[in-house]
């Protein structure tokens, strides 16, 4: 009774492990979507409404899709130590913060370039980062898509099957 | 705000080691300082109606276009592009009513300088409030019990927008004068530094303030809206002002002006200002006058004639 059910736990587990692997892909291509609609809102609002960079964040901290809301919502907190800290810091420290965003070093380095150029430019050199930004980003969200649809199943199947060898294995 | 918190206000929009050694200057130095000027290149001066100086103990260190993009961060709220958007004022006005005056490569669009490419330097001037300095004037500025239409005249820095305030706030309040209801056209948000509805100067409490809207649509605005009994505006450059001024004096209401300039023959000099003398807009002029460091001022009549004490 107690080998079955340590079995039972090792092909829970195992699958458990790739399922895991599978969600986090979805979670990254989430976070990517949420981060490029975020973006190209902050874009709009620049190009129609010159909207000041305290008031942007708010706006995107209530109205993004998680988890781009909490980055805009640590970065609008973080305006409150501006003339300590740069714009810049405080968007770079956002990023490393917000764990949720699930960066890679390329997303990484795409979304910690824009921080050096918000709120220093006009409206037109902001805006021409943005759209980059959000173009680079929409790249590594076709990559990222078509990762977890071809790894997703991947992981999901190679995490059942190793539960089901241990189970063979130790029956 | 006292004027050591306006000393402050002003000094944290500095890079930080500056706002540091700005923050720790003798309290001589720091009454007297009027700006904060920053040259790419040249090391951070103070200037006052004495002159310009380097900051003490830091003439080695030169400013770089880094510190002038930190001073437009912090000042602009990290809202360059929403600040500079106002640049076609010729500066920006920061929270706490100081006045950031922006120079460098101009963007010239549609014949007009719109914007800075490259900054090369700037004037940080600090908002100052000085009660009382518009009591020796103001009686001086009435007739038979009414408020003559005013026209403050300095050179750039000579203290006119202080002035302003000080009469603006005497005159709504009711200070030594009968109160009346003062509607302020406040273009560039330098008179009262409006702050979430409510003006970070003292201008009394029967005053109507719009601000960042052009002069002379606010004033006729307030004409129209607020029913002022007097209406002030900071510095005059416009034909439309001009044109606003003429419209509000038929309408029965005292006007309040500032215009850059030393004396009279500055103003006959200039053909906007030809104009409102000719037409005798303005029944009184306040010269403002700077010696040795003290300002004194000189009122007149439309024609030149001194009003006594």
């Amino acid at each position: 009774m107690l080998k079955l059910l340590g079995a039972f736990l090792l092909a829970l587990g195992a699958s458990g492990l790739g399922f895991g692997a599978a969600a986090q892909l979805r979670a990254r291509v989430r976070a990517l979507r949420s981060l490029t609609g975020a973006l190209a809102q902050m874009e709009r609002e620049l190009s129609f409404r010159l909207t000041p960079t305290p008031q942007l964040f708010s706006q995107l901290a209530q109205q993004a899709q998680p988890p781009a809301d909490l980055f805009f919502a640590r970065c609008r907190d973080g305006l409150s130590e501006l003339g300590d800290k740069t714009l810049s810091e405080v968007w770079r420290e956002a990023l490393a913060e917000e764990s949720d965003l699930l960066l890679e070093p390329r997303t990484w380095q795409i979304m910690e370039s824009l921080g050096s150029v918000l709120g220093r430019f006009d409206a037109e050199q902001q805006q021409q980062a943005i759209r980059g930004c959000v173009e680079e980003l929409r790249l590594c969200l076709h990559q990222t898509e078509a990762d977890s649809t071809r790894l997703g199943r991947v992981y999901s199947t190679l995490g059942m099957g190793a539960g089901a060898l241990m189970v063979i294995l130790l029956l | 705000m006292d004027p050591e918190e306006r000393f402050q206000s002003a000094a944290a929009l500095l890079p930080v080691d500056l706002r540091r050694a700005v923050k720790a200057l003798p309290d001589s130095l720091r009454g007297r300082t009027e700006e904060f000027r920053l040259r790419i290149g040249q090391p951070l001066m103070l200037s006052s109606y004495w002159g310009e100086q380097p900051l003490p103990g830091f003439t080695e260190r030169k400013i770089a276009g880094r510190d002038l993009l930190d001073v437009l961060e912090i000042a602009s709220q990290a809202s360059a592009h929403t600040a500079l958007e106002h640049f076609k004022n010729g500066f920006l006005t920061v929270p706490g009513g100081h006045r950031l005056g922006l120079c460098g490569s101009g963007v010239v669009k549609d014949g007009a300088v719109c914007n800075l490419r490259q900054l090369s330097s700037m004037a940080l001037r600090i908002a100052r409030e000085v009660p009382g300095v518009a009591a020796p004037v103001l009686p001086r500025l009435f007739e038979h019990g009414r408020l003559q239409n005013t026209l403050l005249l300095s050179p750039p820095g000579g203290g006119k927008t202080t002035l302003l305030r000080d009469l603006i706030r005497c005159i709504s309040d009711g200070r030594g004068v009968p109160p009346l209801r003062v509607g302020v056209a406040d273009e560039r948000g330098e008179l009262a530094a409006m702050e979430h509805g409510q003006p970070q100067m003292e201008l009394g409490g029967r005053t109507d303030v719009m601000d960042g809207c052009p002069k002379a649509e606010a004033m006729l605005l307030l004409l129209r809206g607020m029913t002022p009994q007097v209406l002030a505006a900071d510095e005059i450059t416009a034909a439309a002002d001009i044109g606003a001024f003429e419209q509000a004096r038929g309408c029965g209401v005292a006007l309040l002006a500032t215009a850059h300039g030393r004396d009279l023959d500055d103003l006959s000099a200039r053909p906007l200002y030809r104009r409102l003398q000719n037409q005798k807009l303005f029944q009184r002029l306040v010269l403002i006058r700077a010696e040795r460091g003290i300002r004194h001022c000189q009122v007149l009549t439309a024609e030149g004639e001194e009003v006594p004490c």
